[in-house]
């Protein structure tokens, strides 16, 4: 127990947290989900910059924007994150040992430090609140190092506090106003009450200075702008672990100035300093641990790893993600639906997932959802609708600028529409920017010598496959028709029209469409021999003449007569038929068909 | 030594001889070789140097700001040269293919040479050889342009839409402001700003969605109103300022937008059903007239330049279950007389007939003398700049004969307006990609005939072909709106006055 120990500790505890902030880093913030779910415009160009210098706070966004595109890649990604992380660490500690230099200092600072990797395990939080954090540690370490005497603690301060105003927005100017207020305490009595007074003054007149005459922002952010405002869906909603963060930065400067004023009152020996460092530092990993379950969402993550593995092509990873959320969550439907189309096995995978927004699930907007932008580009884009892959690709344009995603869908349905000079644009400000020249590279011979074109063969299917020259069909439904009646050879549209007559129990027209399944399918299709049992089941009618396998027979067979024990107990055939026949059409069809609105999960004891 | 020399000059060796011309040759191919790198021994190309914005043979603007551009022929070096008459030539010679032309000296060129021509020596560097290419004429017209223009840019290609501002843009140099941007507002639509016969000091601009109402600067005065009334369809849309600056006309109605699988109409507009009102600035009332307020659709006011005439767009009635009639009606161009001071209206006249033109009529614009209206007109329905078939038509008032003007392309032109002085001609077009809208220029000369159009100059040329944004209604004033987005900001966080209806 001497204190070459307690100095071990001081330096193992932190190395060994900093190593498991960094396996959070990697696994379970990832910052690539991170920025596929944000996609942070950013271009190296003048007038791109000077949108960001008009109003307060756009520079720390721009900032926070650029160090966002290395989340691009895993690796870079993490790396980048942590270094971010560690410096506002670094910051805060050397902020506390110039007011009071203290061994216990690195903990508060690894407290400050995890709460800004909780809050980025939340897709939509705002990255350049971190930026404007550490932007706020800095100015107050240099505050407190060189405010030594009043009139220069007003001098920086008011440099600092203009800065701060106009770099990150009004709200951390507040917050380091506060924590100036604080620190004015060191001085005696009657400098501190004037310089304090000065401080009151100076932030709330420079606000209402800047509102009144030099910033037309909304009046809403005249005082308390933490971050730039976005449409309901990409908003982030602030979490008690937000308001800890940000009021961390005032707590520590008062810590350090109580630690400063009360220093000669405590004084602990080795002993008690180690027991105390080892108690701090269970704190420290209970409160991170609790602060992650507290604010961590799974089902968010899990939604955005479905639409980043589906973006990625990755479609095992995208149904893992989309079936292991505990809710249900359309977009995530969605992907997958697109995943097991990509990978060739929509008819035959589709009802392993719970299809329960019914028709919804092939129709993705439906309802008018900016949100929805995204995946309404990629599944008409797959299906060779390509007039509404065009307009979804430009709606999701309209909330995510330069968004990459968008730029190189655009890229392709240019190049299919024949709108050369518009896809060349594009290439050129993807180009531009700091990730993926592949892309660039692989597309960019076509626009210089279109005769290529003719060698590429996604784009002459999507030419010959697309629907044209009529006012859009609102109804799904006559979209796949249409799709078919330009191209019949399209399986895509085939398998979600007879999906759509499946989930919309729509059996007729479902028999009507079966008569061409030879044109699609060279092997009997399990879910269309479901379909045409239940058919018989329920409208009485013969179906003798198909061809359906026996073992799909056996099946029907016993899930009826599974049914049938339950005597008309509709719930508790549901929940035990749900692990045998849970991914069949006929539990769709029987338990989840119509539509229902709040599913109930029924857990693996229950089976 | 030295007589070995001499001796060796008067009486070289054959081996000597070959030394010799060896050395010649070396010097020789470096001459040759350095003369091949001067601009001057450039090999001459038989034609234009591929550059963009595509500044061909133009009429300008004697204070237009310079017209720069990006050459994009390949190459290691670039250099132009202009020249002219009665000023001194601007040489630039960089590795950048980025032209910024110097604004002073272009300023004084354009000045001193107004009502001649300037020529434009491009040459290329490739090869380790200069190339020059064919020389552009621009023809410089003593008629200058109104100095401002007014747009909005937003960055919507379709329906939705999210960041947007109207701006106002300095047309003798490249300094552009915003008047307000949708970041004050909260994000909320805004749109149709318009003015009284290109005056700064008389603007109106319509705020939507959130804090919504109309804005009117009028001489000093800001004020907002609400055109929303019980007897009206809609608060007022597609405004037109009469010559006299008290009145302003609108359109009220309702429309739909709707998509389309046409690649050349993406997306349209129809209009279910519309009438026109008139506003007075001084009352703060509107009026209207069951002449033009009928079951047809009437829509796209315009007064004419003496005020005595309103011109407008009229389709036949949208019948509920129709969609060939609400989606595909064709629009012809009629005129009302009407007294403002009298407050009496005339009879309804046709000025143009969709049937005889075979095309919709719409956006019409009268010019600054009343001789000519230019319209768009494209297959059907009246909201063009969603097809790309839509191009610009001028109407002789006298006359009646119609044509489509020379300054069209295959992509789609729309919304135009007149300078002061009748001029120019600034519309929308989308033809550098399909996609966007840029302003266009066009001389439009006195025997009725538009020149080659150009799209405005930037100071960054890139920027048409980064910014995903489209610029709206192109309006040129003949001066700066003194007003800051601040003071527009707190008036439209203000209630706004609402209008009386004028039932007499």
């Amino acid at each position: 127990m001497d204190k070459n120990s307690s100095n071990q500790l001081f330096k193992i505890l932190p190395a060994v947290y900093i190593v498991i902030a960094l396996v959070y880093v990697i696994i379970i913030i990832q910052p690539s989900l991170y920025f596929h779910h944000t996609q942070p415009p950013f271009l190296l160009s003048k007038d791109f910059f000077s949108n960001y210098l008009k109003y307060p706070g756009g520079l720390s966004e721009l900032i926070a924007n650029f160090i966002m595109q290395f989340f691009y890649l895993k690796i870079s990604g993490s790396i980048i994150l942590m270094s971010v992380a560690i410096l506002i660490m670094i910051s805060a500690r050397a902020l506390l040992n110039v007011i009071y230099k203290s061994r216990f200092n690195i903990i508060w600072a690894l407290a400050i430090m995890s709460f800004a990797l909780i809050l980025t395990s939340n897709y939509k939080f705002p990255f350049s609140i971190i930026i404007s954090a550490e932007a706020v540690l800095l100015v107050l370490l240099f505050l407190v190092k060189f405010g030594m005497k009043p009139i220069y603690f007003v001098l920086i301060y008011s440099l600092s506090a203009s800065f701060l105003y106009y770099f990150s927005g009004s709200g951390y100017m507040f917050i380091f106003s506060a924590s100036a207020l604080v620190l004015t305490t060191k001085f005696h009595f009657r400098k501190s009450l004037i310089t304090a007074a000065f401080i009151i003054t100076f932030s709330y007149l420079t606000p209402q200075f800047a509102w009144n005459f030099i910033f037309p922002i909304p009046p809403n952010q005249k005082y308390f702008y933490l971050f730039a405002p976005k449409l309901d869906f990409m908003a982030y909603t602030e979490s008690a672990i937000f308001y800890v963060f940000l009021l961390s930065i005032i707590i520590l400067v008062i810590w350090g100035r109580l630690a400063c004023t009360f220093q000669n009152k405590f004084k602990l020996n080795d002993v008690s300093e180690k027991q105390l460092s080892i108690l701090a530092f269970l704190l420290l990993f209970s409160a991170s641990f609790y602060s992650h379950n507290y604010s961590y969402q799974s089902d968010a993550k899990k939604m955005v790893a479905s639409d980043y593995y589906c973006y990625t092509n990755n479609v095992e990873k995208t149904t893992q993600a989309a079936r292991n959320m505990k809710n249900y969550n359309f977009m995530a439907n969605m992907n997958y639906n697109i995943a097991i189309n990509r990978a060739g096995k929509l008819t035959e995978d589709f009802f392993k997932f719970f299809q329960i927004s019914g028709t919804d699930a092939v129709h993705p907007d439906n309802q008018f959802f900016s949100e929805v932008s995204f995946i309404s580009a990629d599944f008409y884009y797959d299906l060779g609708y390509i007039s509404e892959a065009r307009h979804w690709a430009y709606e999701s344009l309209v909330f995510y600028p330069f968004s990459i995603r968008t730029l190189q869908i655009l890229v392709k349905i240019h190049l299919i529409t024949g709108e050369y000079k518009a896809a060349e644009e594009y290439l050129n400000i993807l180009k531009q920017g700091v990730l993926d020249r592949d892309f660039v590279k692989k597309y960019l011979p076509y626009v210089k010598d279109t005769s290529l074109i003719s060698s590429n063969r996604e784009i002459l299917e999507k030419r010959s496959s697309s629907p044209a020259e009529h006012e859009l069909n609102p109804f799904i439904e006559e979209r796949f028709k249409e799709l078919l009646g330009v191209n019949p050879k399209n399986k895509t549209a085939y398998e979600y029209l007879m999906l759509y007559y499946l989930l919309d129990a729509q059996l007729a027209n479902f028999l009507e469409l079966y008569e061409k399944v030879g044109d699609y399918f060279s092997k009997p299709v399990a879910i269309y021999e479901e379909a045409l049992l239940m058919y018989g089941a329920v409208f009485q009618v013969s179906i003798t003449e198909y061809d359906i396998r026996p073992e799909t027979r056996a099946r029907f067979d016993d899930f009826i007569q599974k049914i049938n024990q339950f005597k008309g107990d509709q719930r508790g055939a549901r929940n035990f038929l749900y692990k045998e026949y849970g991914q069949s059409y006929m539990y769709y069809l029987q338990f989840l068909y119509p539509r229902i609105l709040k599913p109930e999960i029924i857990k693996k004891d229950d089976w | 030594m030295i007589g070995n020399h001499s001796h060796k000059i008067v009486n070289p060796t054959g081996n000597e001889y070959r030394r010799y011309y060896l050395l010649l040759i070396i010097v020789a191919s470096i001459l040759l070789y350095n003369c091949s790198k001067q601009p001057e021994n450039a090999i001459e190309i038989d034609s234009d140097a591929d550059i963009f914005p595509e500044y061909y043979d133009l009429t300008l603007p004697s204070n237009i700001a310079p017209l720069n551009f990006i050459i994009k022929e390949p190459g290691t070096k670039f250099r132009l040269e202009i020249s002219a008459q009665n000023s001194k030539s601007i040489s630039i010679q960089q590795k950048s293919n980025k032209i910024k032309i110097p604004i002073k000296a272009w300023r004084e060129m354009l000045t001193e040479n107004a009502g001649d021509t300037l020529n434009f020596y491009i040459r290329v560097f490739r090869n380790n050889q200069w190339n020059k290419y064919k020389t552009i004429h621009h023809w410089i017209s003593p008629d200058p342009i109104d100095s401002y223009l007014a747009y909005r840019i937003v960055n919507a290609v379709y329906l939705k839409w999210r960041d947007m501002g109207i701006y106002q843009r300095n047309l003798t140099n490249f300094d552009e402001e915003p008047l307000i941007e949708n970041y004050s507002t909260e994000n909320g639509c805004m749109n149709c700003h318009s003015f009284s016969k290109n005056d700064p000091s008389k603007m109106l601009i319509h705020f939507r969605i959130l804090h919504p109402g109309t804005l009117i600067w009028n001489e000093g005065e800001l004020s907002k109103i609400d055109t929303r009334t019980s007897k009206t369809m809609s608060s007022g849309i597609y405004p037109a300022w009469h010559p006299n600056g008290k009145h302003i006309s609108f359109a009220v109605g309702q429309i739909s937008p709707h998509l389309t699988t046409r690649s050349d109409k993406i997306v349209d507009v129809a209009d279910k059903a519309s009438d026109l009102i008139v506003y007075n600035l001084e009352n703060n009332t509107i009026i209207t007239s069951p002449k033009i307020s009928t079951n047809r659709r009437e829509n796209m006011p315009v007064w004419s330049a003496d005020g005595k005439y309103l011109y407008f767009i009229s389709a036949p009635e949208a019948k509920k279950g129709d969609d060939e009639s609400l989606l595909h009606s064709k629009y012809d161009l009629m005129r009302i007389s009407y007294d403002t001071q009298l407050n009496i209206w005339g009879e309804v006249e046709m000025v143009l007939s969709s049937d005889l033109t075979g095309k919709s009529i719409s956006m019409p614009s009268v010019s600054p003398d009343g001789k000519y209206i230019v319209c768009s007109m494209s297959d059907f329905g009246y909201f063009t700049i969603y097809h790309k078939d839509s191009d610009l038509y001028s109407v002789d008032l006298r006359t009646k004969e119609y044509k489509k003007l020379e300054l069209n392309s295959q992509s789609t032109e729309s919304y135009s307006t007149w300078s002061s002085n009748g001029r120019w001609l600034i519309f929308s077009s989308k033809r550098i990609d399909d996609v966007y809208t840029r302003p266009y220029i066009s001389y439009f000369d006195e025997n009725g005939i538009s020149h080659t159009p150009f799209v405005i100059p930037q100071k960054d040329p890139d920027i048409y072909s980064r910014l995903l944004a489209n610029y709206n209604r192109p309006e040129l004033i003949n001066g700066k709106v003194e007003l800051s987005p601040i003071q527009i900001r707190d008036v439209i966080f203000d209630d706004a006055a609402k209008v009386e209806v004028n039932e007499k």
